[in-house]
């Protein structure tokens, strides 16, 4: 982790797991501190709005572009002045994507594009001062404003906590429960409040 | 959530105050902290709030993008400014505090809020004060709210119980928890449910008014009130996608008759014959009065159907405070502050022409007595209200 401001919190996870409420509510307690906060938005929709695919079409193009847009918009909140930058799809959360677009499709990909993608999200991780990961809850009833297709939903959301574990990255889990939303938000405040008062 | 012991312990930065440059770049309005409404002279040194209601008077000012608090003055030179104010009365001029553009109660705002209070309160001020809240209160709040002694504080705690985030992305239940908060602790100041913005189809369902009802018996006494909607706001509205909630906007807030009566109704107990709706009130002021045991000091009592739902005992309170004014006295204090035509003291009203808002809430809370504008005039049962779902209806004259 590195200590520069400003201070970056991540969020990934699959689709309606709450990402953005989340970042949402941790925005509004920040602010109500006193912080300056940027939150980064609405990349998948971006993407698709220049003909890039989404969702369970996504291709290493559509992923590169989210990672790299992601990066720039992140470093633009920061370039604004924002004392805490929240990134709503912390780059890993686009490689997830992919590698479940992968598998829903029963497609393979070459191991050096696979290699360059998973470096290009790798190298971005030591930027951000907390991860938080929502978890996929079955139970919780999904925004029925979006044709979801379930199976990708689901594949999505083991790619995001695979990819966590696999590479013993530092997070936040966030289930559906209260509580578990309240930790990561208490989390949250705690960690940018210490480092406001520095 | 309530704040950790641990983050409790951190320390906070005083809220920065704008530059002259940043404050020149406000709407003028905005700019000016100080602004005589209704319910008091309202005191706006602090501007910007994260809580996101879509339908906060700051679109008025074109503040809403503005989501971090911050002070156009110190805690010191506001209050200066408010009691130097030349409508402001010792004793008498009603006060809110940072009522307009950021909620009081936010954690970077609430030392200043503090800070305020206890200058007023260390002058020997007994004025109304009044604080609109719907962030966390904690029982370390309750005491420093209990320790003024000479203001007559009163927090008046806004839930509405919508829960469409794109409306009202804070949590309803936070009020609600500060509300039982500050019942539980009051011993010197009173709490007021300030159940609004009602709007018909969105937040007043039969879950609702129970929900209403079961948090009013956590509150001295309860108002409930409509939606102002006006163009601005509507615009905002229009721009994201919301559903409309009415057709037209208007310059009062909207409280339509339909609404009021399903309200009415299910506060009514017949049995309970001399409060057959509790503590229900339709006016701020009215609910804040008898939260003190006192008359309302905006003389609603002259616009005599507002008071059909009152406690007998506060109906009586008012009517024993209620002195028709003389009309040489209050023609002389209108016209030094610059009204024009004739100047009428009706049964209901001092009604005068030329005086803007300010003068006329100067007059109206100096001689405890309505005060209207004759080319603004108020319609039977619709006092400060917009006509907007209401019917017109044979009453007697009014102005």
């Amino acid at each position: 982790m590195v200590t520069q401001k400003p201070i970056r919190i991540g969020v990934l996870g699959t689709h309606s797991t709450g990402k953005t409420t989340l970042l949402k509510r941790i925005e509004m307690e920040l602010r109500s501190h006193g912080v300056t906060v940027a939150r980064t938005s609405r990349l998948a929709k971006r993407a698709a709005g220049i003909g890039l695919p989404k969702m369970q079409h996504h291709t290493a193009m559509s992923t590169e572009w989210i990672v790299t847009q992601g990066i720039a918009d992140e470093i633009a909140a920061a370039a604004r002045g924002a004392e805490v930058v929240l990134a709503d799809r912390a780059c890993l959360d686009a490689l997830a994507y992919f590698q479940a677009a992968l598998e829903f499709r029963g497609e393979h990909l070459h191991r050096l594009e696979r290699e360059r993608l998973r470096l290009l999200t790798s190298t971005q991780l030591p930027k951000y001062h907390l991860l938080l990961a929502t978890v996929l809850d079955p139970d919780v009833p999904v925004d029925d404003s979006h044709d979801y297709d379930a199976r990708y939903r689901l594949l999505v959301d083991r790619h995001v906590h695979g990819l966590l574990a696999d590479d013993e990255i530092e997070h936040q889990r966030v289930t559906s429960a209260p509580d578990s939303q309240t930790r990561a938000i208490e989390r949250a405040l705690q960690l940018c409040l210490q480092e406001a008062a520095v | 959530m309530n704040a950790s012991p641990e983050l409790a312990a951190v320390p906070r930065r005083p809220l920065p105050i704008l530059t002259p440059q940043q404050i020149s770049a406000l709407k003028p309005e905005l700019a000016d902290v100080i602004e005589y409404r209704k319910s008091g002279l309202s005191l706006n040194w602090i501007v910007g709030c994260p809580i996101d209601c879509v339908y906060c008077v700051r679109h008025l000012f074109d503040n809403f993008e503005m989501k971090v608090p911050r002070r156009l003055m110190s805690d010191e030179e506001a209050v200066a400014a408010l009691v130097s104010h030349r409508y402001f009365r010792p004793h008498k001029t009603p006060i809110q505090l940072l009522n307009r553009a950021t909620d009081p109660m936010l954690p970077v705002v609430k030392p200043h809020l503090f800070n305020v209070l206890r200058h007023l309160d260390q002058q020997g001020l007994t004025n109304h004060v009044l604080i609109i809240t719907r962030w966390r209160i904690a029982p370390e709040d309750c005491v420093v709210l209990n320790s003024f002694k000479n203001l007559r504080l009163t927090v008046l705690v806004t839930h509405s119980g919508i829960d469409n985030e794109k409306i009202e992305p804070v949590d309803s239940n936070i009020a609600a928890e500060s509300l039982r908060t500050l019942y539980k602790h009051a011993e010197r100041y009173r709490t007021v449910l300030y159940w609004r913005p009602i709007v018909p189809g969105l937040n007043d369902s039969d879950a609702h008014l129970a929900r209403a009802r079961e948090l009013s018996v956590h509150a001295h006494a309860t108002v409930f009130t409509g939606l102002f909607f006006r163009k601005e706001i509507a615009d905002y509205y229009q721009a994201h996608g919301l559903s409309m909630p009415y057709d037209d906007t208007a310059r009062r807030k909207i409280m339509p008759e339909v609404a009021e009566k399903r309200i009415l109704d299910y506060f009514h107990t017949p049995e309970y014959t001399a409060a057959p709706w509790g503590a229900l009130f339709r006016k701020t002021s009215c609910a804040v009065a008898y939260a003190h045991g006192e008359a309302d000091y905006n003389g609603h009592y002259g616009i005599r159907e507002l008071c059909n739902i009152c406690p007998e005992e506060q109906i009586a309170l008012c009517r024993s405070a209620w002195v028709k004014p003389d009309l040489a006295e209050v023609t002389d204090e209108a016209r030094t502050l610059g009204a024009t035509g004739e100047v009428e003291v009706t049964d209901r009203a001092i009604v005068v022409e030329g005086l803007d808002e300010p003068p006329r809430y100067y007059l109206q809370h100096g001689f405890g007595y309505q005060c209207h504008d004759r080319a603004k005039p108020h319609h039977y049962r619709q006092h400060g209200r917009a006509p907007i779902g209401w019917l017109a209806e044979d009453g007697p004259k009014t102005a």
